[in-house]
């Protein structure tokens, strides 16, 4: 049998690398992190004192990172910028309860970033007024997915 | 080191023993990482009642001697998203860096949370 191809990670990359080059000066980066208490919730609910077994039901966060005086909240969308706007606006709310990231949030603001490579008018002026940041970052290895995928049209 | 069960590596491109990272739900590794290389790998994976050959781009994380992982001075991680998170994150950040690596839910809907910090860094 055909051995099947390796899948091209490209959100990963961008997220990694943006993190990476944007953020210099992090003392801790989680990426793909549970945010909100909705494990701990199911875990008492059920009677099981160890929460570990519920992970995979708890909204996913793409990357938080602490800074000395602040916590990112960061979502990357290469395709379409409004879902990412929409997650932040949903962890925003979760992210107080959320108990492993509660010890770093004191004394630290909470940030929201939005991070893509083109920007959209009317998710920008909606994050603006949900406080909700937003960055372009389009690295010039990422045309080559944009166009594949139809995001970007050979003429640009 | 033994292949754990459930994912077996056919052929590499680096030579064995190897040391893959498959930990169950709610588990971590932590260490250090002061190096990495990719390879290319052929694993034969147990999927839908049926063995399956995968072509996968994997990482050989390499970790100091004094945080082994699993016993070994390396790990090998297959993973495709987090081998091209980490692989990002090292070509930005470089080395030494500490990493914990936590594995949330169960196949296939199983995924890697990954958390990074400077060597020596404090609240």
């Amino acid at each position: 049998m055909e051995a099947r191809k390796p899948r091209e990670e490209v959100e990963m990359r961008y997220l990694a690398e943006y993190v990476g080059i944007a953020f210099p000066d992090a003392v801790r980066v989680w990426f793909q992190v549970p945010v909100g208490d909705t494990v701990h919730h199911l875990a008492h609910m059920m009677g099981v004192p160890n929460p570990r077994w519920f992970w995979r039901y708890g909204r996913r966060a793409d990357a938080v990172v602490v800074t000395k005086s602040d916590v990112w909240v960061i979502e990357t969308e290469t395709r379409r910028p409004v879902q990412g706007l929409a997650e932040l606006l949903v962890y925003k709310e979760r992210l107080p309860e959320t108990v492993h990231l509660k010890p770093w949030l004191r004394g630290r603001r909470v940030r929201m970033l939005l991070v893509s490579p083109f920007l959209e008018i009317d998710t920008y002026l909606a994050a603006k007024n949900a406080g909700i940041e937003i960055a372009v970052y389009r690295p010039a290895w990422l045309d080559e997915a944009l166009l594949r995928w139809g995001v970007l049209s050979r003429a640009e | 080191m033994a292949v754990k069960a459930g994912a077996k590596i056919k052929s590499a491109s680096i030579p064995a023993p190897y040391n893959p990272l498959d930990l169950p739900d709610g588990s971590s590794v932590e260490f250090i990482a002061v190096g990495a290389e990719d390879f290319d790998a052929e694993r034969e994976i147990f999927s839908r009642g049926s063995w399956v050959t995968q072509k996968v781009r994997a990482l050989r994380v390499h970790a100091d001697l004094a945080t082994p992982v699993f016993g070994a001075p390396f790990v090998d991680v297959f993973a495709g998203r987090t081998v091209a998170l980490l692989k990002a994150w090292f070509s930005k950040v470089g080395f030494p860096a500490r990493v914990k690596l936590t594995a949330r839910g169960k196949e296939p809907d199983k995924w890697y949370e990954v958390e990074v910090s400077p060597v020596g860094a404090a609240a």
